[in-house]
């Protein structure tokens, strides 16, 4: 009991003093002060190398817009003259600098943009034989919130007339872990996503623009299609980084290695090896001829080549992929990479190319025979580390990008070949939105969300600085992988995960807190179902 | 005092010369500023009490930037300004309540996990006589010092030693170990546990030369002290970002006759603890 009190107390005092740069102004004045930044610091803000980026000096405190489910609909599709139809689309999501890098937590340094692969989004529209359609969005971002899918699905819907709504809009990212947060329709995630804390309606507003016009292009592109599709298996680029826990489910994924030539050891069978890929030739307006498109493949790896040491804007492994598949086939072919049951599947970096933690200890300063303790905090890698692993990192990308490039365009060649590609599809779709917040345990899960103590230490992929973190560094309250992140006196819903702060998170019910909507949707097609 | 006012003066002069020449030391020096203003319930100076109620200790230097550390150059002064026993003050009487007035300049570099220093201290009692305590005297007099200190991860070993090249002769050691422990998984705020004793080498009387100065009674252990410390970081930006409170609380184990004595008054002659606290607010730019 003692040692939950104290481990709630210490997770709550160390999550408002983690909050960083805009601290705990921002976190009250999200919940009801909008603007009070502003109050604080004016026009003429001071700035040192603590406080907040310009950009979110303004942004920080806006209330969060109102999230319509599942508005806006779409109109019924029409009846369709029997040909089915497909366009793609791509632009650059040219983000400002300055935005905290989301996916490696309160590690994320604050981004920048540079040319290597650049943040795009990519949208792919079909629109099936009896006039269904639907809309895909891959975006380079961590993941889709609410309101960016609700947004971009407001501006498609009024300028497609109704055809596309929020209902005919799957939105995805690619997850890559080096691109911008801040749009996220809870405040725990905008507040702890990186280095920076805040929700920004401009970045949110500015990526829900792209979206919607990638996804606007799509559907002015479309043209006569016809489409194959298959499941293969890769192995071998992916591992497991919690195969301890893996281990620990009710029942292990029943997977095998088709390829007797591959030895593979535990952690990289743990894996979803499944490579589903989408083939879609359009026929040239002009000459009549069908001509490679494009295509929409989903495989399960995490988007996280490169460490949390960048600082820079980067597409990650996914980018790497659909960079090298689409100069295959020209400027006007797209390749959507997205995203599969990525879990706890990640690429198999080397371990050169993770960047080491800050450290804790004394920061070097100046001082007399007098002088106090020099100041104790977390500091910075020298220079000459960190361009070693990032260096590292950026190889191992480009070298996995290629490899799985190589993957992508055999598949893509085997669909074009003999008659695989079909000229008459039809499309049919689902689509539904559950409240967990009144649902939950219908679903058959736990009442109310609880995030671990092992949140705070971080993935295998990017471990925090708070990692294995010991009270008075004897007592381990949690944050670390297993250990005494197990909580055996646990036997709640929760049970058997050491739950940070219990009362605190209790309280922090309500809106846009953790994600309390699940979008389901599935893209139907004769005789063959998938859901993505 | 001439003695005194040119060594200060060499002191200053030489420090001011390796910092406005073209290539101090790296070639890349930057000059910072610093300055620590301490609140004491007590002076406590190597165990020893010079003053029985709260006294007032700025310091300010300038440092330059080496490739292992920094050139130093600093004042401190020691400002009584409560009323208090006068048999153990350094103050007492004077138109001015500053009790003492010490120049320093020293050399610091770290290498690898170990931070060397070496310095010299000049110290200067405005009123010998009004200083002279009940429990020791004090001495306008000089030091050189040296400390090495070893950084293996929250645990700091260090030693430091302190030799009198005037008045007094001899030296006194210093060991410590402080443990700092982060009592949030966010690194702050720190704790730190330390614990130090003092050792003196021929600073005790000398019969042989009664003309000259003393601290201690004895030889070997003076005291032990134990403190704990933390750091509160002022949430200021831009230049003076560099800002943070030193709070310490110290509990002192008494060895050496003159570290016993509390007061002027004879019943606290022997008191085996002693018990005092601290606020400093540091700054550097």
């Amino acid at each position: 009991m003692i040692r939950r009190l104290t481990a709630g107390a210490v997770s709550l005092v160390a999550l408002f003093l983690s909050l960083p740069e805009t601290g705990d102004a921002q976190s009250m004045c999200q919940r009801a002060e909008p603007q009070c930044v502003d109050h604080l610091y004016g026009e003429h803000r001071p700035s040192g190398p603590r406080t907040p980026h310009p950009v979110l000096e303004k942004v920080a405190c806006e209330p969060f817009p109102d999230i319509h489910l599942p508005t806006p609909v779409s109109n019924p599709p029409g009846a369709g003259d029997g040909t089915f139809r497909a366009g793609f689309a791509k632009l650059d999501l040219e983000v400002p600098d300055g935005y905290g890098l989301a996916g490696y937590g309160t590690e994320g340094r604050i981004g920048r943009r540079r040319d290597t692969r650049p943040l795009r989004v990519r949208a792919l529209v079909v629109e099936g034989a009896h006039g269904e359609i639907v809309a895909f969005a891959l975006a380079d971002l961590l993941t889709v919130s609410a309101i960016l899918h609700r947004e971009a699905a407001a501006i498609v819907h009024e300028r497609t007339a109704g055809a596309i709504g929020a209902d005919r809009l799957f939105a995805a990212a690619t997850h890559t872990h080096s691109a911008p947060g801040h749009y996220f329709s809870n405040w725990p995630i905008n507040l702890v996503g990186s280095q920076l804390a805040g929700f920004s309606p401009e970045l949110t507003e500015y990526l829900a623009q792209r979206i919607a016009a990638a996804v606007i292009d799509a559907y002015q592109n479309r043209q006569p299609a016809r489409a194959a599709w298959e499941v293969a298996r890769v192995w071998g680029y992916t591992r497991n980084r919690a195969v301890p826990a893996a281990r620990l489910n009710a029942s292990l994924p029943a997977l095998s290695v088709k390829d007797p030539s591959v030895a593979l050891d535990e952690a990289h069978t743990l894996v979803n090896p499944r490579w589903a890929m989408l083939r879609v030739d359009t026929r040239d307006p002009n000459t009549g001829r069908w001509v490679p498109a494009g295509a929409l493949s989903i495989f399960a790896i995490h988007g996280t080549g490169i460490p949390s040491g960048s600082e820079y804007y980067d597409a990650d492994i996914p980018g790497a992929v659909a960079e090298r598949v689409e100069r295959e086939y020209g400027d006007d072919f797209v390749y959507l990479f997205a995203n599969g049951t990525e879990g706890d599947v990640s690429p198999g970096w080397p371990p050169n190319a993770r960047c080491p933690l800050p450290r804790h200890g004394p920061t070097p300063r100046p001082a007399g025979p007098r002088t106090p303790p020099p100041r104790v905090d977390f500091t910075e890698l020298d220079a000459a580390q960190l361009t070693s692993c990032l260096q590292e990192a950026e190889k191992f990308v480009y070298d996995v990008g290629q490899v799985l490039a190589d993957t992508a365009l055999a598949i893509f060649e085997r669909l074009g070949e003999g008659d695989r590609l079909k000229e008459s599809l039809e499309v049919r779709r689902a689509f539904n939105t559950l409240d967990l917040g009144t649902q939950a345990t219908q679903l058959g899960l736990c009442e109310r969300p609880m995030v671990g103590t092992a949140t705070a230490a971080g993935g295998a992929d990017g471990l925090t600085r708070h990692n294995r973190w010991r009270l008075f560094g004897l007592f381990s309250l949690g944050i670390e992988a297993g250990g005494s992140a197990i909580d055996s006196g646990n036997v709640g819903c929760h049970r058997p995960k050491r739950v940070m702060a219990p009362i605190f998170q209790s309280r922090l019910a309500g809106p846009h807190q953790y994600p309390s909507f699940v979008q389901l949707a599935a893209q139907l097609r004769y005789g063959l179902a998938t859901c993505w | 005092m001439k003695r005194l006012a040119a060594r200060t003066a060499a002191i200053v002069l030489g420090t001011a010369g390796v910092m406005l020449s073209p290539r101090p030391l790296s070639g890349q020096g930057v000059v910072s500023f610093g300055c620590d203003l301490a609140t004491h319930s007590r002076y406590e100076w190597r165990g020893i009490t010079r003053r029985n109620a709260f006294v007032f200790q700025p310091d300010v230097f300038v440092a330059v930037r080496h490739p292992y550390g920094y050139v130093t150059a600093g004042g401190w002064m020691n400002f009584e300004f409560t009323k208090a026993d006068p048999r153990i003050a350094e103050a007492i009487g004077l138109g001015s309540r500053v009790g003492e007035l010490n120049a320093w300049a020293e050399l610091s570099a770290t290498l690898g996990t170990v931070n060397l220093a070496a310095g010299y201290t000049v110290y200067h009692f405005v009123d010998r006589a009004a200083a002279a305590a009940v429990n020791s005297v004090v001495h306008n007099t000089h030091e050189v010092y040296g400390s090495a200190q070893l950084r293996l991860g929250p645990l700091t070993p260090k030693v430091a030693g302190w030799l009198d090249v005037d008045e007094v002769k001899g030296g006194y050691v210093e060991t410590s170990v402080t443990l700092g422990i982060p009592v949030l998984p966010v690194g702050v705020p720190v704790l730190f546990l330390g614990a130090l004793a003092g050792f003196s080498f021929h600073q005790d009387p000398n019969p042989a030369r009664p003309g000259e100065g003393y601290y201690y009674i004895g030889e070997g252990l003076t005291h032990v002290d134990l403190s704990l410390m933390t750091q509160v970081f002022l949430p200021v930006p831009g230049a003076l970002s560099h800002l943070y409170l030193t709070p310490a609380f110290h509990l002192q184990i008494n060895e050496d006759p003159t570290t016993r004595i509390t007061t002027g008054m004879p019943q606290d002659f022997d008191h085996p603890i002693k018990l005092w606290g601290s606020l400093t607010l540091s700054w550097y730019l």
